[in-house]
């Protein structure tokens, strides 16, 4: 595999809505590296979400190209409640994440394949799982259905099981966007550890400017006038990063910069 | 318990207007009975004239008595619910299995679904001398007539339900891998499953319409369509009634029995989003 993870390059896009053409993104260019944090900010309806769902190809592009150089990604959607299975149990879910992502790097393939239905939980899988679960005060009972969660365990729960796929880039639309103050801190430290322990990248957007600092080691911010990179902030403070680097002044200024750049 | 007691209620009413209508005369006796009439008929339109010789016949042997229930009305309600599920079974099956290789066989996808509306907007009436002809005055036809336009409303229905799904979760299912078998059951028949039953319940229905209409036309012993012939021509018109009442009752079980289990199941799925 090369130096990076995913490459996009000049980048544009546009939407038909009724008789005219909307400019999304134009010419917006983004490269991520192993092990690295990207945050994207930016105001509603400046092409965040849209980035993604091209990073991570669910659309197409009217310009520019985009290329993964083979690597696992995970997908987080915004619409979290979209992306579980209603109809089936939370066992039965984690069992389709993760056999999917072995799919994906195993042989899995062909025609004898395709008439095989039946998908089940490993017990290292469910083990992993449940080690995460527990650690957020999730239940552990795999039996329920996701209804059977509030809104924002779904959240969690969803990205929990992303995690649990060990991606070599996770890619998260507004991850964290309905857990709990507290859980959210706890979501915040354990990306800050798994991501620097097993050297994975993540691609995320937030409206959370403390988080993004928190988290990132770049904020790239998108402007909404010309659908494109306004500026881009490195973080320089090593990660992991303590819990009261968050109330620093090293953070408050990169967010005061963040947000100088948001207004311009 | 209330629900029950509003619809006893409006059963009285309208059998009271039944017997107003006819004592003003507002109605003609030749055309409609009594309802005291029709309903003294049930005994003996339904069910056999049996006696003991029924059972045991002149010798003293038990005979059953089953061929005596088939010769009567009751016999006849049977064979078009025993057509009618056999249609409905067969087409459920066939028609959601029609619709997914429409919709999946990209080549053939415009025209399939071409194929299909247009097929589907032949009065399925119409259809009834063509299956005279290529199936014969058998049981096939009866049940064929029944099962092919059911079978296209069930097409219909799963063909519009692939079109309407869930776009983030059809952009997960691709992102899992999900295919085969695994992408059918594991997402697209329950992500399809409240069209599924809108087409279902329009089936069930439907078959039950064309068994009996073919049962009248195409040349049958047996079925309620050839009861309410026979009894039609032979001016038996209380029992004419008890046989149009009963394929009533039997259309409307059937329905109810496909929507008590939509109700469970869509409910079901409710509770679960």
């Amino acid at each position: 595999m090369g130096s990076v993870l995913l490459e996009m390059g000049d980048i544009s896009k546009s939407f038909r809505r009724s008789n005219e053409q909307l400019s999304v993104l134009e010419s917006v260019s983004l490269s991520v590296r192993p092990n690295e944090l990207t945050a994207i900010v930016g105001g509603n309806g400046s092409g965040k979400s849209t980035l993604l769902k091209i990073a991570v190809g669910h659309l197409s592009t009217d310009n520019g190209s985009v290329s993964h150089n083979g690597c696992s990604i995970a997908y987080m959607p915004q619409d979290y409640r979209s992306a579980l299975f209603p109809w089936l149990r939370l066992s039965s879910n984690t069992a389709l994440y993760l056999d999917g992502e072995r799919r994906r790097t195993g042989g899995h393939r062909g025609w004898l394949d395709a008439l095989r239905w039946k998908v089940s939980l490993l017990d290292k899988d469910k083990q992993c799982i449940c080690h995460y679960l527990e650690e957020f005060g999730l239940p552990t009972d795999l039996s329920k259905y996701p209804a059977e969660l509030s809104g924002g365990e779904q959240q969690l729960f969803l990205f929990l099981l992303n995690l649990t796929r060990r991606p070599q880039l996770f890619i998260a639309d507004e991850p964290l966007s309905a857990i709990d103050l507290d859980r959210r801190q706890r979501a915040l430290d354990l990306i800050g550890q798994e991501f620097s322990r097993l050297e994975n990248s993540l691609l995320f957007v937030s409206h959370n400017l403390e988080e993004a600092v928190f988290l990132a080691d770049r904020v790239i911010v998108l402007s909404k006038q010309h659908g494109s990179i306004a500026e881009e902030i490195s973080i320089e403070s090593p990660r992991p990063r303590p819990f009261e680097w968050k109330f620093s002044e090293g953070l408050l200024a990169y967010v005061k910069q963040i947000e100088k750049a948001l207004r311009s | 318990m209330k629900k029950g007691l509003v619809a006893l209620l409006i059963f009285v009413v309208a059998v009271l207007l039944w017997e107003i209508t006819l004592r003003l005369g507002l109605v003609s006796r030749a055309i409609v009975p009594y309802p005291l009439e029709v309903l003294l008929a049930i005994p003996s339109g339904i069910l056999p004239q049996a006696t003991m010789s029924t059972f045991y016949g002149t010798d003293g042997v038990f005979h059953s008595y089953f061929p005596h229930v088939l010769d009567s009305l009751i016999g006849d309600f049977y064979v078009t619910l025993r057509r009618t599920i056999l249609a409905f079974v067969i087409v459920t099956t066939t028609g959601i299995a029609l619709g997914f290789v429409v919709f999946h066989a990209k080549a053939a996808k415009e025209s399939g679904e071409f194929i299909v509306d247009f097929l589907r907007s032949i009065p399925a009436t119409a259809l009834v001398p063509l299956f005279l002809i290529f199936m014969g005055v058998g049981e096939a036809s009866k049940v064929g007539v029944g099962a092919f336009s059911c079978g296209l409303v069930i097409a219909r229905a799963t063909i519009q339900g692939l079109q309407t799904r869930n776009a983030v979760r059809q952009q997960l299912a691709d992102d899992l891998h999900l295919t085969g078998l695994r992408r059918i059951f594991y997402f697209e028949i329950p992500e399809i499953e409240k069209q599924l039953y809108v087409g279902i319940r329009a089936g069930v229905s439907l078959a039950l319409i064309l068994v009996v209409v073919s049962e009248m036309f195409i040349g049958s012993s047996s079925g309620v369509g050839k009861a309410i012939q026979d009894l039609y021509y032979t001016d038996q018109k209380p029992q004419l009634y008890v046989a149009l009442i009963g394929s009533g009752v039997i259309g409307y079980a059937l329905n109810r029995l496909v929507g008590n289990f939509e109700k469970r199941r869509t409910h079901d799925i409710l509770e679960r989003k």
